[in-house]
């Protein structure tokens, strides 16, 4: 898609092919689940059978190759972060990011004294949606999904991600 | 093939212009084109399938929010969503056999389905030598997968990638021992005759025949085919926690469905076979009908049957291991496919 | 050699019980609760999401001192002599305080509900609200301050000169008495415990 992206500027003929890309992208947004801590427990728990988040078309995958969503969930420590960044530079364009719990998005409980804590994994890698919750229940994490797929659809390619 | 040629200049009369070494290469073409939509509908299908069993066998829904009912548009949105990817080979690749090893696994596939009978007079190509053919160019695919670890450049590739290959070497002999009882009783390696000696019903299926040698036959080259094509149990090639993915753990976007179109596909390939073997092929309940459309719809259907019990296994069994995958290959299956074969020797040359 | 078979015979055995027990659950009801379309009810004493009702609240700190991870932030200004604030709806206690920034961030919270033990008049308390995801962290951070920072730096202004006007009138009180022997403190031993 390189070819062809942020060659336009808001023109009326890329609005049809922007929706059904986007569209594509949304419905089938296929995570590496980084489960670090307790989050992970409450992102199996929205993949299990109460809260399935295989009806939003989400499967997770093992290779950050075929991925294109990272749920970072639980405690970023700063040797942890080394790796993520590097996960994180092994996806393939388009990818998103989501900072699920309270301590990807800001350190959380320890952001006062944990001398070994991130404060936030957005100080590595571009985050798009924060979901509050220490842990958030399934249904947060959900709707952090919504949250990200009404992102994706205001979309363009005449103005993407890498520019 | 020859019915398929009537077909087409029937249909374009005015193809009979041009000279015949123009017209025959372009229907096969087109033939081959036909072949190629049908697995990637199919793939579309059964990977809807198959997360709608899995789920509502885990006591969930599965896809329902794209497209409507039940979301029937989920593996379309997959397949747009994988096209649209970045495609990444790593620096450190092997650019040139990266590259051509997806095409020769889902080769491997494909040119397999070149001389399946699809009815009575659908095939691709009537072959003498039918069930020969397709045993060997299936195992093209272990080029394939040898391909995709090695060009990788990454060790856990190559291991998946070298258990992925003694695992589809292995799993051959049972395979063959088992086709081996079916020939014997017909006297013929060609599909066509192969299933006209199951004419007259369900109860003159192959698997009824030379009981118990057949039935034990189909069960081997049932589980034999699971493993063939990297299904669960047997799937340590692509294992998600242990090989983060195995052999195809590099390949992004459109590079990896065309991976995971050549699974498929080769699904369908082995349901098809154990089908013209076992099962009767084209053939209804109540032996041959003589409409052509009739014979493919059957076919399908009883491909269709062995995906879905894949499919079943699939989600029932824990993955064994690869020592554990070895053993029942060889110490289980090649056994017991081999006395299995003995006997039906026997027994065949006993009644005839 | 024995064994050999039993184990060929249980595996197979074995897969076929699992193949019925998966088979069975095919039709059987789903649990999903389909989240954007059917949300379950809250039970009571969830811990979603924290909740100020500022015009409640006295100033007391409890709140802040009682967070084991620091997350609320309070700063409080002294109503001007003579502003009748009013009384706090439960409890009914007197306010004397207004708030330039009351500040609990949501993305530092564990959700442990320390805060809300120790409020005397109950206006710090949970909502069954977990729909709360954001695009921009700092959006995290809920403001439940009620007076605006113009009017916040007017009144700190007044303080101010209010201060000084004070310590003028004291220490001119001291010069006044200067000669005075210094009134002793009050014996702190002889009153009883109120």
């Amino acid at each position: 898609m390189g070819i062809i992206e942020n060659k336009f500027r808001d023109n009326v003929i890329i609005t049809s092919a922007d929706k059904f890309m986007n569209w594509a992208r949304l419905s089938s947004l296929w995570p590496i689940t980084f489960g670090i801590a307790c989050c992970a427990i409450e992102m199996m728990a929205t993949a299990a059978s109460r809260y399935d988040q295989d009806r939003l078309g989400i499967i997770p995958r093992p290779s950050p190759r075929q991925a294109d969503l990272m749920i970072v969930a639980g405690t970023v420590t700063f040797k942890m972060a080394s790796r993520i960044k590097r996960l994180y530079e092994q996806m393939p364009e388009p990818k998103y990011v989501i900072a699920m719990g309270c301590c990807a998005t800001s350190g959380g409980p320890y952001w006062q004294h944990g001398y070994h804590v991130m404060k936030g994994v957005d100080q590595v890698i571009p985050v798009d949606v924060y979901v509050p919750g220490c842990p958030p229940r399934p249904e947060s994490l959900l709707e952090g999904f919504i949250k990200l797929q009404d992102k994706i659809r205001r979309e363009s390619i005449a103005t993407t991600q890498a520019a | 093939m020859d019915y398929f040629i009537q077909i087409v200049t029937d249909l374009l009369p005015g193809l009979n212009g041009l000279p015949q070494w123009l017209v025959i290469p372009s229907i096969m073409f087109l033939f081959g084109a036909l072949i190629f939509t049908g697995i990637a509908i199919y793939s579309l299908i059964i990977l809807w399938f198959e997360r709608k069993i899995a789920a509502h066998m885990q006591d969930r829904l599965g896809p329902m929010e794209v497209g409507g009912w039940h979301g029937w548009l989920q593996t379309v949105a997959d397949a747009v969503k994988l096209l649209l990817k970045e495609d990444i080979i790593p620096a450190v690749a092997d650019r040139k056999l990266f590259k051509l090893a997806p095409y020769i696994v889902f080769l491997a596939a494909f040119a397999v389905f070149a001389a399946l009978p699809f009815s009575d007079k659908i095939i691709g190509s009537e072959l003498n030598i039918g069930i020969f053919y397709i045993l060997s160019v299936s195992s093209v695919g272990v080029v394939g997968i040898l391909m995709a670890g090695w060009g990788s450049n990454n060790k856990w590739a190559l291991f998946g990638s070298m258990r992925s290959v003694a695992q589809f070497v292995s799993y051959e002999i049972p395979i063959g021992l088992s086709i081996l009882v079916v020939v014997m009783s017909v006297g013929s390696l060609s599909m066509r005759d192969i299933v006209m000696a199951q004419d007259g019903g369900i109860f003159n299926w192959m698997i009824w025949q030379n009981a118990p040698f057949n039935f034990i036959a189909f069960l081997i080259l049932f589980i034999a085919g699971t493993a063939e094509t990297n299904r669960v149990p047997f799937d340590i090639p692509e294992a998600e926690s242990e090989l983060v993915a195995g052999f195809h753990v590099e390949y992004s976007g459109m590079r990896f469905s065309i991976f995971f179109l050549a699974e498929y596909a080769n699904m369908l390939a082995v349901g098809i076979i154990a089908s013209t073997l076992f099962l009767g092929g084209w053939q209804g309940i109540t032996g041959a009908s003589s409409a052509p459309g009739i014979g493919l719809i059957w076919m399908l259907l009883k491909g269709f049957l062995i995906v879905l019990v894949m499919i079943w296994f699939r989600w029932t069994l824990p993955r064994l291991r690869v020592d554990q995958l070895m053993y029942v290959c060889w110490k289980v299956l090649v056994p017991i496919s081999f006395f299995n074969m003995v006997g039906a020797g026997i027994w065949i040359g006993l009644s005839s | 050699m024995r064994a050999y078979f039993i184990d060929i015979f249980s595996g197979v055995g074995s897969v076929l019980v699992g193949m019925r027990v998966t088979f069975s659950h095919l039709f059987t009801r789903s649990v999903t609760e389909q989240y954007p379309r059917e949300k379950i009810e809250m039970f009571d004493r969830s811990r979603n999401r924290l909740h100020v009702d500022i015009e409640d609240c006295i100033g007391c700190y409890l709140c802040d001192k009682a967070c084991p991870v620091d997350c609320i932030h309070i700063d409080t200004i002294k109503a001007r002599p003579g502003e009748d604030l009013g009384l706090t709806e439960k409890y009914e206690k007197k306010k004397t305080f207004v708030f330039p920034k009351f500040d609990i961030d949501m993305a530092e919270c564990c959700y442990c509900g320390l805060c809300v033990f120790p409020c005397p008049t109950e206006c710090i308390y949970w909502i069954s609200d977990y729909e709360f995801a954001e695009y921009d962290r700092s959006n995290l951070n809920y403001h439940f301050g009620n007076v605006t920072p113009e009017d916040a730096r007017v009144r700190y202004e007044e303080a101010e000169k209010l201060k000084i006007q004070k310590d003028k009138e004291i220490a001119a009180k001291k010069a006044a008495a200067g000669t005075e022997i210094p009134s002793q403190p009050k014996d702190d031993s002889t009153e009883s415990a109120e």
